[in-house]
């Protein structure tokens, strides 16, 4: 996770998040007893929030000290999301969902959701909260959240949601390993299926609005322009590696997705619509399964994250493969 | 572009033991024995009723019960939402623990969590079913029988039972105890208890759930006139001389779950397969099943089958008939 200023941030599963600079030193802030679970930039984009197995909600940031901003003992913290727009962080504990403003203090919460949320996103501009849980998602308005929700059902577990760059459409992961998602204005049901593994990283190209995806051999891209997907073949790109997809990650500017494999391998693929797109490998295989994927803001560093604590930093100043 | 260093290898599947039992019979007794053992083992320790049980663990999470169902064609299969998500976090620690203890309420139903080990590919990426242990209060444990079909269930489904608070019934209430739970589970070993005082090995590494260890059944082929109380959940024993056809045995298993794995609770066998050196090995939960090769027959051994249902209803199935037309 990249901030503005260039700053990574790293979660690893002995508690500690480490801050790595442009210029390459290293702080390491011991956030957490036991493992990070979550990460995210915070409001300000100076800062992270993460959440872990001792049931904290942190902040930190370079030079200052960590920030514990919640604490449920016996509690996993797994899932939160930051609005920038908003200046809001969301957080789960078990059924329950809390805002946080910047200041810290509880703004409001909701408890009882259907089951414990697997899933939270806030819509692009912020006014919105979609919380997926089993049997679908409960979305609220940031202004009301625990006052009145509307309800998008689909029956199985929602392990993970996405809004479209444009606000229009809330896509979520399943359990059984397919893609759920509405037109949310009309709350038409869109479904995609044929993932071998969970879908659960999930990142857009902006236009045209393309949902991109791990799940499968390769990355798999729904493009959203006119109709929408349903029905439709999806795009692939970077076959022919025979791994699995573990994580995606779209350059911040061009059509380019990061995807990250299951033997640590790391390709940067293109994913247009109507052409043969081509992918160039970046890392090879080895520390593991990729498990976090990350763009500096400028696109110019990728910085990849393995299940064993492998970190590679990888600097593409022309990214046009 | 710059890389830094690796770290270790891919770990081992990690045990899981499944504490289950009525309300009171002594699962918190059991699991705060297997905590405080001097054993030099560290667990992770998931509960339902965190706070309100003294658990002295640092690694102790709160559990809710959710059990959904998986929209996978199969009429039966629910699965422990709550568990996927712990066990997935559980392992991204850095310091590995040896084993993850379950426990879980009076009234669940194992079923969903058995079968979370045998669905969810996560799951089964990073651990493993070790057994599932069923805590029975030897003194009211036929009025639960009577008055709840958990209880059955967890009987049922026990891999390890432990038929506690022995001390305080008579010798010849606990012959009929014991007879009246291997009328529901013959596969089951069971131990009598007082304070769930027992070793530590017989609870935990039992690896109950590897088709290798499926081996190890021996049923009690009752008597008939041992079938004299009428509990809905029975089991039947079926044994088999000669060769089995795998072909006809797999598609006969395959549409028997299919169409009666709500009513079957569990079933494993290991046969004799014509023109195959090897044991045949099955087990299932419900409708989930597995099967692979197993060790292979001796020489000199004596070639045969045996096949095990746990489950209601079982006698409408006509079980040894559908299992004598398997015969190569």
């Amino acid at each position: 996770m990249f901030a503005d200023s260039g700053l990574l941030a790293v979660s690893v599963g002995d508690g500690t998040i480490q801050l790595v600079t442009p210029d390459g030193t290293t702080q390491s802030v011991q956030a957490h007893n036991g493992a990070v679970l979550c990460l995210s930039l915070d409001v300000d984009g100076l800062g992270f929030v993460s959440g872990g197995d001792d049931g904290r909600m942190v902040r930190c940031a370079l030079d200052d000290t960590s920030t514990v901003l919640l604490h449920a003992p016996g509690r996993q913290i797994d899932v939160l999301a930051v609005s920038r727009p908003a200046k809001m962080r969301a957080v789960a504990i078990g059924r329950e969902v809390r805002l946080l403003d910047v200041g810290g203090a509880v703004r409001s919460s909701a408890p009882g959701h259907p089951s414990s949320v697997s899933g939270l996103a806030f819509n692009p501009k912020g006014k919105r909260l979609a919380v997926a849980h089993y049997g679908g998602v409960t979305l609220w308005w940031t202004a009301t959240l625990g006052q009145t929700p509307s309800r998008l059902a689909w029956r199985g577990s929602h392990i993970a949601a996405s809004w479209s760059p444009d606000g229009t459409y809330l896509m979520t992961a399943m359990q059984e390993c397919e893609l759920h998602g509405w037109r949310v204005a009309e709350g038409e049901d869109i479904f995609m299926r044929g993932y071998t593994s969970k879908a659960r990283s999930m990142a857009w190209i902006a236009k045209p609005p393309i949902l991109v995806t791990s799940g499968a051999d390769c990355v798999i891209g729904w493009s959203f322009a006119g109709s929408g997907p349903q029905g439709k073949p999806p795009l692939e790109a970077g076959q022919g590696i025979g791994q699995l997809v573990t994580q995606v990650a779209t350059h911040p500017t061009r059509p380019l997705v990061a995807a990250g494999f299951e033997d640590g391998g790391v390709a940067i693929c293109e994913l247009m619509p109507n052409r043969e797109n081509r992918s160039v490998r970046l890392r090879p295989a080895g520390g593991g399964r990729v498990s976090a994927l990350a763009w500096s803001r400028d696109g110019t560093w990728l910085a990849v994250g393995t299940d064993t604590g492998a970190l590679s930093l990888l600097e593409l100043s022309d990214p046009a493969p | 572009m710059s890389a830094s260093a690796t770290s270790s290898a891919t770990q081992d599947r990690i045990p899981v033991t499944v504490l289950t039992g009525y309300l009171g019979a002594g699962k918190t007794t059991l699991l705060n024995r297997l905590l405080t053992e001097q054993h030099g083992k560290r667990y992770a320790v998931i509960v339902n009723e965190f706070g309100q049980i003294g658990i002295d663990n640092e690694l102790v999470v709160d559990a809710e019960e959710e059990v959904f169902e998986m929209n996978n064609g199969c009429i039966c299969c629910t699965v422990r939402g709550d568990l996927i998500r712990i066990i997935g976090n559980l392992v991204k620690r850095k310091e590995r623990f040896d084993a993850i203890l379950i426990e879980t309420t009076g009234l669940a139903d194992p079923a969903p969590v058995a079968q979370t080990f045998f669905v969810d590919a996560d799951v089964k990426a990073v651990a493993k079913l070790d057994s599932i242990v069923t805590v029975v209060d030897a003194r009211n444990v036929l009025a639960r029988l009577d008055d709840s079909h958990e209880a059955a269930e967890q009987i049922a489904f026990a891999d390890v039972i432990l038929l506690n608070k022995a001390d305080l019934v008579t010798a010849d209430d606990l012959a009929a105890l014991e007879s009246r739970l291997r009328g529901i589970n013959p596969t089951a070993v069971v131990h009598r208890t007082e304070r769930c005082v027992i070793p530590l090995e017989e609870v935990l590494g039992r690896r109950a759930f590897d088709l290798d260890r499926i081996l190890a059944i021996e049923p009690n082929f009752l008597g008939e006139d041992d079938h004299e109380h009428d509990d809905a959940v029975t089991s039947i024993a079926l044994h088999e001389t000669q060769p089995i056809d795998v072909n006809k045995f797999n598609k006969w298993i395959g549409r028997l779950l299919q169409e009666k794995g709500q009513s079957i609770l569990r079933s494993k066998g290991i046969l004799d397969v014509r023109g195959s050196p090897n044991r045949f090995v099955f087990q299932a939960v419900h409708m989930l099943i597995e099967r692979d090769d197993g060790k292979a027959w001796g020489l000199d051994e004596k070639r045969n089958s045996k096949l095990v249902f746990i489950g209601r209803d079982l006698e409408t199935m006509d079980l040894k008939a559908g299992f004598a037309a398997c015969i190569a």
